[in-house]
């Protein structure tokens, strides 16, 4: 095996990753990814003079390593595609593809991601996309989006469907592509940098701006104290319960049980409400900075907190309860939207959807960082992969959040962490950071030019891998069953479209 | 029921408006033979009423539930032939059932039910088989799955069909409605002095023929929606245009008569007084002077005022939706479709998908042919879904008889094996086997008498 | 006359209690009880867009369908007080003109070509076909008791005498509370809070109506709801003089409202496939009716 293995957060110089000769790079990766605790955590292409620089991530959860390796490539090339071999690649070379023009002579489903003005085939338009038909007359699609009946962001969902059974789904989405990977090369400035990394997806702020957070330190050479890593696991888990509990809400929403939906949704507003108090925004904002923080946790905020979660529990329980025993409730979850452990596996999800179908996909437990070594996180494993698993998961998880926030309260660091002035970034470095937010993993990855300045900024948000389970999930399902398997996974557009 | 299985294979092959010739007065004669033999036979009337609507709620069931799933317009229609003899029949079981119970009312209920639907399905059927007569030729085909929005091109085509579905329906104030009620009448009359083995028969009756109503609303619902509305499934070539009148005026006047009955039933109800006093005479002590009770005229006015006045009161709601809206602004622009910019025209609703979860529950009783390739694999390449809806009882009691005697009879193919001298052979063969059999059979009865005077 | 009168009035706050209700027990205060009417009102002032896929169909439904209603409610009595309309065999007549009603709604959502139209249609097209047996089996059930076949000759003539018929009263209460819920497209066949296409009957029906004939549609939703309601309240105040008739009349259709807003909110709805089968077992709810009346009526070997 020739490649380069680094850990979670580690700044390496570029010119130690291994390039390789394309086909070489195809064989050793897709090999590394028949071992189902490696997964992709980040392919894509950089232009290096001229050429493509392809780089490409497997995370090896047994070991806490990242084994990373590169080839060069030219633009517009026809190569034999590594989707062909293993469909968890699918959407990695659809985008380059995309980026680069290059194109792959046995990729199954070689179709537009984001719709960029500026790329390959600017004539590829979201009216022309090729969505997958069937001839039958007896057959009928139904298209929904992007505009939806609720408050929700852009996505055409096109359905095949056999009276109220789904044969067939395709998502296609893009309608929401803001540029973020470029403006963060344009914005030189950190600080617009960390809103930048701040407002990728709504729902996962502090994920996102974790990560960016430490893998800005990282790459600057700044170790963050005891009180600041304490700070982000806090928000972290924080994030998750609300998130989950919000979750819980919704999709008691879709099944039409008001009861849960107006008692989780109503548990849901303490949590958020506490970030307002900890730094002046529900949704965490401006919590998370880089080599510092604004607003540095202290005894009194402990004290609300607990005070929070006290209240807060006995109420969930109660609910959980009611919920997860009611006849009506569970008919609807049980046996809807199924991602198998094989399919989960040939796909590559991560985060919570692959840990419903029974994959150990956990980047607290496999790749700390943080207080996560502290805590010894064991992740919480379903088999069953339906929404009744995806609703049970965040129930527990949220039960082991809680947990871990009060442990972590026993043991609270008190150093200052007021910020500080960071250093240069290495010159012509790779910097990669995976996180896991409350929907799975993260991951954004630096590489610097001579002077240390940004080149190419990479952004991977979870539901890149995982909208491909959601169109899986609902195969042969019922068609009004969709709206509550959509909601088990809380995919992200935003997080998708960049 | 089960002697059906011709018509739904003879009406798509007869142009139209012979189908309708065959569906309002050939499937009748049925019919006048059963109201013929009623008269001429004295036999357990109960009984044979029973038989009767037996047979009746079954037919009507089933010629319903199959035509729901048919993609052809015209089979689809036939099957509803089916359908409405069965009304026809529990119209006359329970006549016949009241001329042996020696009730008057429920007789004339019955048989005047039964009589005036005999005359009402002859109006609109055949006025549904000229509408689909007038869509074939527009279209050239009869498949519904590849049509849709013709009642852009064909405004009066669609306006009479959708008026006769509405009748075939049995939905007010068309003449179904009046036939139907009068049945419906009959059996809650039926519900009166019975003992309860009969009432069975009565509430499974009454079950029947509302299933039989549910059901034909879905199928001419499906009927007249994918045929006539929404965007066109497939371009026809040359561009579909209206009938002329030539084909319209009798269209219409078909029409004028369905309405006619629907608001003045009273007329058509006088008009049976003869014949239905001809089974009401049987029964002894019934009043010889009016077959139809004064109470059931009465009914049977009662639908007409009311037919009117929901004609009336419509007509009336409308009026004033125009007065209301006729100052607003009201725009034109597509269907919702959530904003989406590209092509629409598969996204809607197809004949197959509107019924499949009927399908799905009617599946296990009928034999439905599937072709279908599912959709596998991740990034799936292929997939295919067709259904042919099959008659069961066809199958069964005709299809497979005539397979297993094809089948028994191809067990003697080796004696054609096209050599001449082998058929004189079988020639002599026959000609021998006929005149020695005879002698034989003499012989051994000789033998036999020989032996027993032994 | 009067039960048209009543039935309106109770149909002007009806879908305000169950509203208010859900709000309640998910401990919100909720709006007003004359909001949905408000809605309405709002809609008839409003302008309209017409799909250029629909035709003269889309215009025609709306009017006809609120027509069907009202004629329907014109069959229903209150107490002593026959409706306009009164015949043997009335019931039959309502559940026809409803069934128009029904015909006229579901073709112009086709009429508008759009696949989430269509699946509203062919839902409310299979589940009220299912229904309808169990309203006729349950009508027919006590025509049998009572030996009439109009709607105020049975409810005059019904008389709670012993428990079986108290049974009968109350399983009757709950099939036709089950057959408003049902052909009102309410919890929990159909969720009308939802805002989700896919999971709609009737609420999907109507994406493409707008203003004026929005408003008829769904102020005809209201009144039949209250229909209902006043079939129910037949049950129970037939025999009583007017002016305890009228009190109680009202009691019930709130009560009912209630009932309609309490089991909207404790329950999830049910699987598609699984209404149909729910469905039926209303079927076989009225049959238990009608074994029932047979007990009562000594017609039992």
């Amino acid at each position: 095996m020739d490649n380069l293995i680094i850990k979670n957060h580690e700044t390496v110089p570029l010119a130690s990753i291994p390039v390789l000769e394309y086909d070489k790079f195809l064989a050793q990766n897709t090999v590394l990814l028949a071992e189902e605790r490696r997964h992709c955590v980040q392919y894509y292409g950089f232009l290096q003079s001229g050429m493509v620089q392809l780089l490409c991530c497997i995370a090896d959860d047994m070991h806490g390593t990242i084994l990373v390796s590169s080839a060069l490539v030219g633009k517009k090339q026809i190569l034999p595609s590594f989707t062909a071999h293993r469909p968890a690649f699918h959407k990695f070379e659809r985008e380059i593809h995309e980026n680069f023009g290059i194109a792959y002579a046995d990729h199954p489903w070689l179709k537009p991601v984001r719709y960029p003005f500026d790329r390959a085939r600017p004539q590829n338009d979201i009216a022309n996309y090729p969505f997958f038909q069937i001839g039958s007359e007896e057959l009928h699609e139904v298209g929904v989006g992007p505009i939806h009946a609720g408050v929700i962001e852009p996505g055409h969902f096109r359905f095949v469907c056999n009276g109220e059974q789904i044969l067939h789904l395709e998502i296609q989405l893009g309608f929401q592509h803001r540029g973020v990977e470029r403006l963060f090369l344009a914005k030189q400035h950190l600080l617009q940098r960390t809103v930048l990394a701040e407002s990728i997806a709504g729902d996962t702020v502090a994920g996102h701006s974790v990560a960016f957070a430490n893998l800005w330190e990282s790459l600057c050479g700044f170790r963050a104290g005891a009180g600041l890593q304490f700070a982000r696991t806090l928000a972290l888990e924080l994030e998750r319960i609300a998130v989950h509990t919000g979750d819980l809400s919704a999709l008691c929403t879709d099944v039409a049980y008001q009861l849960g939906s107006a008692v989780f949704g109503r548990l849901r507003t303490p949590l958020i409400n506490y970030f307002q108090i900890w730094c002046g925004n529900r949704f965490a904002k401006g919590l998370i900075r880089a080599g510092g923080s604004h607003f540095p946790f202290n005894e009194s905020l402990a004290e609300q907190l607990l005070e929070m979660l006290d209240a807060f529990e006995p109420d969930f329980d109660a609910m959980c309860e009611e919920t997860f025993t009611l006849p009506t409730v569970l008919a609807r979850f049980e046996k809807t939207g199924v991602v198998t452990h094989d399919q989960a596996v040939a796909i590559g999800t991560v985060g919570m959807a692959a840990r419903v179908s029974g994959l150990n996909r956990d980047i607290r437990a496999s790749h700390p960082h943080d207080f996560y070594p502290v805590l010894q996180h064991q992740p919480i494993i379903k088999h069953h992969g339906d929404v009744y698993s995806r609703a049970q998961l965040r129930r527990r998880e949220i039960k082991q959040s809680i947990g871990y926030i009060r442990h972590l309260l026993k043991h609270m660091p008190l150093d200052s962490a007021t910020p500080e002035p960071l250093g240069q970034p290495a010159p012509e470095s790779l910097t990669l950071s995976l996180t896991e937010g409350w929907r799975g993993e993260i991951c954004h990855c630096a590489v610097t030019g001579v002077r240390g300045e940004l080149v190419h900024y990479k952004v991977k948000d979870p539901s890149f891998h995982n909208w491909l389970a959601l169109a899986l999930a609902v195969r042969n399902n019922e068609i009004s069953d969709f709206p509550v398997c959509n909601k088990s996974f809380d995919l992200s557009y935003c997080g998708h479209d960049l | 029921m089960p002697f059906h299985t011709w018509l739904p294979h003879a009406h798509p092959a007869a142009p139209s408006h012979v189908s309708g010739i065959m569906s309002g007065v050939l499937i009748k004669i049925g019919i006048y033979g059963i109201l013929r033999m009623i008269l001429l036979i004295k036999t357990d009337y109960v009984t044979a009423g029973y038989i009767i609507l037996f047979a009746a709620v079954i037919s009507g069931i089933y010629g319903v539930m199959l035509a729901i799933l048919q993609h052809n317009l015209k089979t689809l229609l036939a099957y509803h032939s089916i359908e409405n003899i069965g009304i026809i029949g529990i119209g006359i079981g329970l006549g016949t059932i009241g001329i042996g119970a020696h009730n008057p009312m429920l007789a004339a209920l019955g048989f005047a039910g039964g009589m005036l639907h005999v005359l009402n399905h002859s109006l609109f059927k055949s006025l549904l088989f000229f509408s689909a007569g007038n869509v074939y030729q527009a279209t050239h085909t009869l498949n519904i799955e590849k049509m849709g929005g013709l009642i852009k091109k064909m405004p009066h085509t669609a306006s009479l069909f959708l008026l006769a579905a509405l009748a075939i329906c049995g939905l007010p104030p068309f003449n179904g409605f009046v036939s139907e009620f009068l049945i419906y009448s009959g059996l809650y009359q039926g519900l009166g002095n019975q003992s309860p083995v009969p009432l069975f028969a009565i509430i499974a009756s009454l079950f029947g023929l509302v299933l039989i109503g549910g059901l034909a609303l879905l199928c001419f619902t499906k009927a007249f929606g994918i045929v006539f509305l929404g965007t066109p499934r497939r371009v026809f070539v040359p561009a579909p245009v209206e009938a002329s009148w030539g084909k319209l005026v009798p269209m219409y006047a078909t029409l004028a008569l369905i309405m006619g009955i629907g608001l003045f039933p009273g007329v058509f109800l006088q008009a049976l007084s003869a014949p239905v006093a001809a089974f009401t005479a049987k029964i002894p002590g019934a009043p010889q002077v009016s077959a139809i009770p004064e109470n059931a005229s009465r009914l049977v006015a009662n639908i007409g005022w009311c037919a009117a006045g929901f004609i009336a009161l419509a007509g009336l709601v409308f009026f004033i939706r125009q007065k209301a809206t006729g100052r607003k602004p009201a725009s034109v622009s597509g269907t919702w479709g959530c904003g989406y910019v590209g092509d629409a025209s598969r996204m809607q609703y197809s004949a197959g998908s509107f019924i499949r979860s009927y399908r799905k529950l009617a599946e296990p009783l009928f034999s439905i042919h599937k072709k279908k390739r599912p959709v596998e694999g991740i990034f799936p390449v292929d997939g295919w879904q067709e259904t042919h809806p099959y008659d069961a009882l066809e199958e069964w009691l005709i299809d497979r008889p005539l397979r297993k005697l094809k089948h028994f009879m191809g067990k003697f193919q080796f004696l054609q094996n096209g050599n001449p001298q082998f058929y004189v052979l079988y020639g002599i063969v026959f000609i021998t086997l006929v005149i020695l059999v005879p002698l034989v059979v003499d012989n051994m009865y000789a033998l036999l008498d020989f032996l027993n005077q032994l | 006359m009067l039960s048209l009168a009543m039935i309106f009035l109770a149909s002007l706050f009806f879908t305000g209690i169950v509203i208010r209700t859900k709000s309640l027990v998910s401990g919100r205060k909720g709006p007003g009880i004359f909001q949905p009417l408000k809605d309405v009102v709002r809609l008839f002032k409003k302008g309209a867009v017409f799909s250029q896929t629909t035709s003269f169909i889309f215009q025609v439904a709306p009017s006809i369908y609120f027509a069907s209603v009202v004629m329907a409610i014109l069959v229903v009595p209150v107490g002593q007080s026959k409706g306009l309309i009164s015949f043997d065999g009335d019931f039959v007549f309502f559940a026809y003109i409803l069934a128009l009603g029904k015909f006229f709604s579901i073709i112009s959502a086709l009429d508008t070509g759009s696949s989430f139209e269509g699946m509203g249609a062919s839902r409310e097209a299979l589940f009220s076909m299912l229904a309808e047996p169990a309203f006729f089996i349950t009508m027919g059930s006590f025509a049998l008791l009572t030996g009439h076949t109009s709607f105020h000759a049975i409810f005059t003539a019904l008389h709670f005498g012993s428990y079986v018929s108290y049974a009968l009263g109350t399983l009757a209460t709950f099939v036709l509370i089950m057959i408003a819920m049902i052909e009102n497209s309410r919890m929990p066949i159909d969720d009308p809070k939802t805002h989700l296409e896919l999971t709609m009957i009737h609420e999907v029906m109507i994406l493409d109506n707008s203003g004026f004939d929005l408003g008829l549609i769904l102020y005809a939703t209201n009144l039949k709801f209250a229909m209902y309601g006043a079939i129910i309240a037949n049950f129970f105040i037939s025999n009583l003089p007017l002016a305890l008739a009228v009190p109680l009349f009202f009691a019930v259709q709130f009560f009912f409202a209630v009932i309609a807003g309490l089991l909207e909110s404790f329950a999830a709805r049910f699987r598609m496939a699984h209404n149909a089968e729910f469905i039926y077992t209303l079927t076989s709810f009225s049959l238990l009716i009608f074994f029932g009346v047979l007990l009562l009526m000594g017609k039992f070997i």
